[in-house]
């Protein structure tokens, strides 16, 4: 069985029998996340669940949707940090925080590819933020230490101190 | 720099603050922050597996907890990022075990981001607590194997006959904290006194955290006149 929801693939297995009283296990892939294990991505693994496939498309849109938020969620961090005109008060700075978290948390560190990133104009406050967040993963991160030591060129830019805002990061 | 009354000194959104009461020990000690509602907040260690985050003191109506704070001078920058991971901290309260190990417990907060006891730690006291979440962005404020082991031992003896008193702690835990009563001590004060130092100077050894515990006593005492806190705190 296969539906479309929003560009979104559902697949599940049902027992030989279509019987809505029985169970039936419900898998989901998403586009571009094909491989993503739902577990993997933070969200309870595909669960053996009892209902009729009205219920299974409804849980499924709600599996769906509880993704899409978590990913845009992970991804946020992504966008303050490229936007060095960023806002860096303090709740700004703990989304970055919050969503650095969450992507390393529910995706794993190697989601947080900071290699891949051009950060020759990242916002100064938010490569802080996303260093010392990620300062636990700093051997898992891709690009962690490439870019703490471009980190300093970015600070000064900012007018920002390397020595003194950078202090602890160079273990 | 030097400790003030909380009900005086009001944190701004963007620091962090050090805060220092009386505990049922001798010192408490927790961090200072700013939620996303903008109300200020104790985050400590309370006791085992208790994880509080109390509101910060104002002048009325009186607090139940009488409170002494400081605002390291970590750059701005720092400070806000530490804010965030202490809002995530705050929001999961964490079911940390009271352990007095120092050394094993280095690095608690290294796995996901939350809190997970390392290998051989029996868990964290108020002072390792805030030590821990400091680490954890990677502000290092003590040099933990500069400090002396506790000879005695009469502190961790009174720690395990709390903790056996305790509703739901094991008596193997409390075997495991007592079998590490000669360990290293560290107490809110010298916490206290090296976070007032010079952000330069971090991580600060034992003689100078020491040394500046006195001045952080005498505030203390300024403040919060002798009296057993209203609410039992470690």
């Amino acid at each position: 069985m296969a539906l479309n929801l929003d560009g979104s693939s559902f697949t599940w297995q049902v027992p030989s029998r279509l019987d809505p009283a029985v169970n039936f296990q419900l898998a989901i892939e998403m586009p571009g996340t094909a491989n993503t294990p739902l577990g993997a991505a933070g969200l309870s693994p595909a669960p053996i669940i009892q209902g009729s496939f009205a219920s299974a498309r409804a849980y499924a849109r709600e599996l769906v949707f509880e993704f899409q938020t978590l990913e845009r969620k992970s991804n946020a961090w992504r966008t303050q940090l490229l936007d060095p005109t960023s806002n860096t008060d303090v709740d700004s700075i703990s989304e970055t925080v919050d969503s650095v978290l969450e992507a390393a948390t529910n995706f794993g560190p190697s989601h947080v590819d900071l290699a891949s990133l051009d950060l020759s104009y990242a916002n100064a406050e938010h490569l802080v933020a996303v260093l010392r967040a990620t300062f636990v993963w700093r051997e898992q991160i891709p690009g962690w230490k490439a870019a703490l030591a471009a980190a300093p060129d970015t600070l000064r830019r900012f007018g920002l101190d390397p020595a003194a805002v950078l202090q602890g990061l160079d273990e | 720099m030097a400790f003030a009354c909380a009900v005086a000194s009001p944190i701004q959104p963007d620091q962090v603050g050090v805060a220092i009461s009386r505990g049922r020990f001798g010192t408490h000690i927790g961090l200072v922050f700013t939620d996303a509602q903008k109300t200020t907040r104790i985050l400590h260690l309370a006791w085992h597996k208790k994880v509080v985050v109390d509101a910060y003191p104002e002048p009325s109506p009186p607090s139940p907890q009488c409170w002494v704070t400081l605002v390291p001078d970590i750059p701005p920058t720092s400070a806000k990022a530490f804010v965030g991971y202490l809002r995530k901290v705050a929001k999961r309260q964490p079911p940390i075990r009271y352990g007095i190990g120092v050394l094993a417990a280095i690095g608690s907060f290294s796995e996901n981001g939350d809190y997970k006891a390392p290998k051989g730690s029996d868990g964290l006291t108020c002072a390792t607590f805030v030590t821990e979440l400091f680490r954890l962005v990677a502000l290092k404020v003590i040099k933990e194997p500069s400090w002396p082991p506790d000879v005695n031992g009469d502190w961790a003896e009174a720690v395990c006959s709390e903790l056996s008193r305790t509703e739901g702690v094991t008596e193997e835990h409390v075997e495991a904290v007592r079998a590490g009563k000669h360990g290293i001590r560290i107490r809110p004060e010298e916490v206290g006194a090296a976070a007032s130092s010079t952000y330069k100077g971090w991580p600060v050894p034992y003689p100078d955290a020491s040394g500046g515990s006195a001045a952080v006593l005498q505030s203390l005492e300024g403040c919060c006149p002798q009296a057993p806190p209203t609410v039992p705190l470690h």
